[in-house]
């Protein structure tokens, strides 16, 4: 019998950086953004997208230590069992409520634009339901949804950007280099809030056949979101300035209700974009679920995931009710988004990667073993 | 114990002798085969003898209506009756010699086999072979001479197509193995055969090319065939529905089909061609979603063309799967999207139809669904009423009465005609299924229901495999290469490897396209090159 | 673990059928297409509070279809706060209110005159999900509501022959458009300062033209149109229109297909600033005289001059009326100094809107090209 490979391709792994990253945040995050960065947001992000690649590297390195082995049987490995089980549960638990966030957030979205009179509930259940049958059949099934959905999204969703082009004014961004300095201090704290999803790589890079490929695709796969986030933040700066901009709580969404695309079987896309970004969402979910219920199976001990990913819908559930209201939930995001995130995406990987050559953990140069 | 039952343990333990085996009487061995076939009106005992002498005692035992009688006549018959009386005979007096002259010397029938039990002379007799017995030996002599009225080649009737062969496979065993032998010269063609079913002890070839078929498919696909356990397999669906990977999904994961030129595209793609008798239908084995896309044309006309119609096609599954459910979602949910002015014409047009939208289309889905159900099985003529009837019912006193909307009318014809563009009528049939679960998804939440609902299928094609392939393949685990015979089809020439990628011997072409305007060139290479023009 | 999980989502499935929370028929909807608010007077107070009025047009759908004579439906609602007013609605008819297909939007003059009522109106149409900001935005003289009592002439739909009419923008100067978020944007880039298309409605005709001047969410007159054509020159927003001329005796009217303006800084002398606007444009001559010829190259630069005469005065005039007695900046002049020299922008920032009238000069030039004359000589 063929046996079916838990194994993921460097393509996929690409799709998985670009798909984790890119969330229901990207929404709010230009307004975020803009507000920190001024005119020179875009600028400032795609210097903070080459700083996150640098990052996303050592986390590579970290990775590539250890082949064949994912960040929950490492960190054992590294800093010992009880601890590492520890950080791991840690680890865990930020990856539920980023995703519980990443539920309630588009749930939010949702409601307001499509939705408005369906519970909450209905709403977010139905998407963790839809999460699970695929968070059950292993990382092959993950990557590979991961990696049909990318162009099921980003095709038809340029696509949907591209009439409104005609009515954006590029001037809006003059001018560049002013005020740098201060932006870039100001945005620092934007940085982990657009690339969160990084950390997922010290999960993802121990399903691959041979880690020391994954710089190339990790890097194309950062460059193509930091060049999203460029892209959507200079069209919605081009259309409502910078004021206008940090005036709408989801710019990207007020830019496709502003345009109109003549003669075409649909008229006012912001529907059609918004049931494209569930995809998205869906994905991002999918890739935090897995390894959040991949670790709990490595940190109880036992060979397979499956039996965690259902009673885990109920956790889910249950944090992504917390917070009150959309107030409350960026205030609780930012915390999470902005300074808990940049401590597994950042500072984790280094210290591990210092404990591990410190201790002389895992192997050094995989190409001599 | 029953025939079934020995024939089991033989093959269990390898053990010929748990066979019924034979004496050296011919009385008593035909006397245990009308025990054994009691009842059997339709089995001929033809006793004869033969020899100047006439000392020599001869059965021949076979089916009537299955052999070929003139054959038998001339071949068996003539010759020992008659022929054997001509020729004063040196006849040895030694029985075992006897039936070495008569295994070697007298019978000129093109098939022959020495069997020695009566078991397999039981089989071999209802399969349609006749069998010698002889007085004196324990040995039978199989004769084939298979004859039975069968249908002949002809053309397919559920895969017509403008352009290519019009042969069909028929239901008999071995002209569909012909036909396919006939397309593919090649000695690594390999074909091997087995029976299965344990009261019809049907023919089952698995066909494969030995250098481009991954080994692990074809034991596979052997292991699987031999797990069936069944009294009797009657069509190839049988072997589909013991075989396929997941039974429960609503995607067909086996493709089968009518047309030999199909199979051996298959052949030479490195699939594997299991062939069924008593069924005109093959299944070819392992598949992806694009397979069901394909029609065997695709491959013999301009490459342009087909791929306009290739997209034309993927679009139309789209939209038999989606149209209905998109019009719910955006009539009842999201009028936004659409132009004001077609949001006014459809509220218009539904004005006085007392339905919500959602049940307005599952009438009229289920209405068409019905017609064409009961169009499918009723004869030609009748059929045509039934178009008739579903016209009027559908198009005209539905419309009139208000309970639908003409627009629904409109969406439900483009759906059916969607739905007729896939080439694949088992595929078809699972968007078919799939169309209604939009529909409800649609109709609880819009647009979100709908992607969610895409969303469950698209988690469940990812993990659906057909032998070990992903059948999502090559959308999933991408490579560009893959993507020549998919949505697009290329020229042929610059298909340089075989679609399939677990095939073995990856290349299937050489490029010469550069020689047809460099003469010089392609001199040269022939020149070099005279067993490869052999080959073309 | 499986069957648990597929009767999970089978139980969600089929509650799923007794609650479609967000289904609402297509007819049961009622789409607003045009909408006016006004600000209350005495006589129409339902309660003492109200504060506005709110009328608007909706398509009867069954006429469209060509029976029913009335093509469309006037309704009018108060309420103290716009989308209470909006809400009241529903105590009066049994439709659910849909505005996603508004196109367009007509203020009052009277509500344009109270800063306090139009924030909080654009404020709870600029909040709202429903409302597709691409819809046009008309201000008329006298009120809102009145315009909706014109029954059109020559289409079915009032809205669809006011977005149609505002769309003729690009072949005549004299006619603005605007699309709501461009409204917003201009109030949140330029404090609050826009131009509004105006609207007139006659007894079954309306008219698009000229614009209404808000300064600081407060109306400050109208522009007819002819006031307005070369404002939208040195706002650069020119696309197509008529000058005409006289040339000895003659009226030449010359067709404009682009008019283009380039903004630049000259210099900077202590505090004042110094601009040039150039307008360049390229077009045909629409008519002259019979038996006279045209295609000359003298007579032409002699008609080129006068134009490009005619067109500095008629700019100089319109930049003249909004630098000295509006004292607003609608040309752009900000946005240019913020965009291209933010350092001469940090020295006339505070009170900009003086320093505007006092500190800045702009000088017009003019340049056009007569390309054609017509299939004539």
């Amino acid at each position: 019998m063929i046996k079916s490979n838990d194994r993921i391709s460097p393509y996929q792994l690409a799709m998985i950086v670009i798909m984790a990253v890119i969330g229901a945040g990207a929404f709010h995050f230009i307004n975020d953004a803009v507000m920190a960065g001024g005119n020179n947001s875009w600028l400032i992000l795609i210097l903070y997208g080459f700083v996150n690649i640098a990052a996303a590297w050592i986390l590579i390195t970290l990775s590539k230590r250890f082949p064949e082995k994912s960040f929950p049987e490492y960190i054992q490995e590294i800093i010992g069992v009880i601890p590492g089980k520890i950080v791991t549960i840690i680890f865990v638990g930020y990856l539920l409520i980023i995703i519980s966030f990443e539920i309630r957030e588009f749930t939010e979205v949702a409601k307001m634009f499509l939705l408005p009179r369906t519970p909450t509930e209905i709403i977010m259940l139905t998407l963790i339901l839809t999460c699970v049958y695929v968070v059950r059949g292993g990382v092959e099934c993950v990557s590979r949804v991961v990696e049909v959905l990318f162009p099921l999204l980003f095709i038809p969703f340029f696509l949907i950007l591209l009439p409104g082009i005609g009515t954006v004014d590029l001037t809006n961004i003059f001018p560049v280099f002013r005020h740098m300095g201060s932006g870039t201090v100001k945005m620092l704290p934007q940085m982990p809030h657009a690339f969160r999803g990084t950390e997922l790589l010290l999960f993802y890079i121990g399903f691959m056949k041979k880690p020391q490929k994954a710089y190339k695709p990790v890097t194309i796969g950062l460059m193509f979101v930091t060049f999203f986030y460029a892209v959507i933040i200079l069209l919605s700066m081009g259309m409502f300035g910078v004021k206008g901009t940090t005036r709408e709580i989801w710019p990207l969404i007020s830019y496709i209700r502003n345009i109109q695309s003549p003669g075409l079987f649909m008229e006012r896309l912001e529907g059609v974009a918004l049931s494209l970004w569930v995809m998205t969402v869906y994905s991002t979910i999918v890739l935090g679920y897995f390894a959040s219920s991949y670790s709990i199976s490595k940190v109880v001990g036992t060979k397979e995931h499956r039996q965690y990913v259902l009673p885990l819908v109920i956790v889910i559930f249950y944090i992504a009710l917390q917070p009150a209201g959309l107030a409350q939930l960026y205030d609780w995001g930012n915390l999470m988004y902005k300074y808990i995130s940049s401590i597994f995406i950042y500072v984790l990987p280094l210290i591990l990667l210092a404990i591990a050559a410190l201790r002389k953990r895992g192997i050094k140069d995989y190409e001599k073993a | 114990m029953g025939v079934f039952t020995r024939r089991k343990a033989a093959e269990e333990t390898g053990d010929e002798k748990q066979k019924l085996a034979t004496t050296k009487s011919l009385e008593e061995n035909i006397d245990m085969l009308k025990k054994l076939l009691a009842d059997c009106n339709d089995v001929v005992y033809k006793e004869f003898r033969v020899g100047v002498d006439q000392d020599n005692d001869f059965v021949l035992v076979f089916t009537d209506g299955l052999i070929d009688k003139s054959f038998i006549n001339e071949a068996v018959m003539g010759e020992l009756m008659i022929h054997a009386r001509e020729v004063p005979p040196e006849a040895p007096k030694d029985k075992e010699k006897l039936f070495e002259l008569v295994r070697y010397g007298c019978l000129p029938a093109l098939e022959l086999k020495v069997i020695e039990n009566l078991d397999d002379a039981v089989l071999a007799i209802l399969t349609g072979d006749a069998v010698l017995f002889m007085d004196g030996v324990s040995k039978l002599i199989e004769i084939g001479a298979k004859g039975w009225p069968g249908r002949s080649v002809s053309e397919p009737a559920t895969e017509s197509v403008v352009k290519g062969p019009r042969d069909g496979f028929t239901e008999t065993f071995r002209f569909n193995t012909a036909l396919i032998r006939r397309r593919i010269r090649d000695p690594k063609l390999k074909l091997k055969q087995m029976q299965v079913g344990r009261r019809s002890c049907t023919n089952i070839g698995i066909m494969y090319i030995e250098d481009i078929a991954l080994k692990e498919i074809v034991d596979e696909v052997e292991r699987r065939l031999k797990t069936i356990d069944i009294d009797g397999i009657l069509e190839s669906g049988y072997v589909e529905e013991f075989i396929e990977d997941n039974p429960f999904s609503l995607f067909p994961h086996i493709k089968s089909t009518e047309r030999p030129d199909k199979a051996a595209a298959s052949l030479l793609e490195g699939r594997v061609v299991i062939l069924v008798d008593n069924s005109p239908f093959v299944l070819i084995v392992p598949v992806v979603l694009t397979s069901f896309f394909q029609a065997s044309e695709d491959f013999y006309m301009r490459w342009i063309p087909i791929t306009v119609l290739r997209f034309l096609r993927y679009f139309a599954g789209l939209i038999s799967l989606i149209a209905p459910a998109l019009y719910i979602a955006v009539t009842s949910f999201h009028p936004g999207i659409l132009p004001t002015q077609l949001v006014l014409s459809i509220a218009a047009a539904r004005e006085g139809v007392p339905f919500p939208a959602l049940i307005e289309a599952l009438i009229m889905e289920v209405t068409f669904e019905l017609l064409r159900e009961a169009g499918v099985r009723l004869p030609v003529l009748i059929g045509g009423i039934v178009g008739i009837v579903g016209g009027l019912v559908i198009g005209q006193a539905a419309v009139e009465a208000g309970i639908v909307s003409p627009i629904m009318v409109i969406i439900v014809a483009i759906t059916a005609i969607s739905s007729f563009s896939i080439p694949d009528y088992a595929f078809a049939n699972a968007f078919r299924i799939l169309r209604f679960l939009f529909i409800i998804a649609a109709g609880f939440l819009g647009l979100y229901g709908m992607v969610l609902m895409l969303l469950l299928v698209l988690g469940h094609m990812v993990k659906l495999k057909s032998f070990g392939i992903p059948y999502l393949s090559p959308f999933v685990s991408f490579t560009a290469s893959d993507m020549k015979d998919t949505i697009p089809r290329v020229p042929m020439f610059y298909m340089r490897n075989r679609p399939l990628n677990t095939a073995v011997d990856k290349i299937r072409m050489i490029n010469n396209r550069h020689m047809i305007n460099n003469i010089e060139a392609s001199k040269s290479s022939s020149d070099k090159g005279g067993k490869t023009d052999d080959k073309k | 673990m499986k069957r648990l999980s597929l009767l999970l989502v089978i139980l969600i499935m089929s509650a799923a059928l007794w609650g479609c929370w967000d289904k609402i028929e297509i007819e049961q909807r009622l789409f607003v297409l045009a909408m006016g608010i006004d600000k209350i007077e005495e006589e129409q107070k339902s309660i003492p509070e109200d504060r506005y009025v709110v009328s608007f047009v909706s398509p009867v759908v069954g006429a469209l279809m060509g029976n029913g004579d009335t093509s469309f439906h006037t309704y009018k609602t108060t309420g103290k706060v716009f989308s209470v007013a909006l809400n009241n609605m529903y105590t009066r008819f049994a439709k659910s209110l849909s505005f996603e297909h508004t196109r367009v939007l007509i203020f009052g003059e009277e509500l344009l005159r109270d800063e306090e009522l139009f924030k909080e109106a654009l404020d709870s149409i600029g909040r709202s999900h429903e409302f597709h900001k691409s819809m046009y935005v008309f201000a008329v003289r006298g009120k809102a509501a009145e315009s909706f009592e014109l029954e059109p002439k020559y289409e079915k739909l009032l809205a669809m022959y006011i977005s149609g009419l505002a769309d003729n923008y690009k072949y005549e100067d004299r006619i603005a458009k605007q699309a709501a978020y461009e409204m917003y944007s201009d109030f949140a880039n330029n404090n609050g300062n826009t131009l509004i298309p105006r609207l007139i409605a006659e007894k079954d005709e309306a008219k698009v033209t000229g614009v209404a001047v808000i300064k600081n969410f407060k109306l400050l007159g109208f522009l007819s149109g002819t006031e307005y054509k070369p404002l939208s020159w040195i706002m650069g927003e020119g696309d197509r229109g008529l000058i005409e001329v006289e040339h000895e005796g003659i009226y030449v009217p010359f067709e404009y297909n682009e008019l283009n303006r380039k903004l630049k800084l000259d210099k900077v002398e202590g505090d004042k600033v110094f601009l040039t606007i150039n307008l360049e444009s390229e077009g045909a001559l629409q008519e002259y005289i019979w038996g006279r010829k045209l295609l000359d190259q003298k007579l032409l630069r002699a008609i080129e001059e006068k134009l490009e005469k005619k067109i500095v005065a008629l700019s100089e005039s319109a930049l003249e009326k909004f630098q000295q007695e509006y004292q607003m900046d609608v040309i752009g002049i900000r946005d240019y100094l913020i965009k291209f020299h933010p350092d001469v922008y940090e020295a006339l920032k505070d009170d900009y809107e003086t320093k505007f009238k006092d500190n800045i000069s702009v000088k017009i030039n003019a340049e056009v090209n007569i390309r054609r004359v017509g299939v004539t000589e």
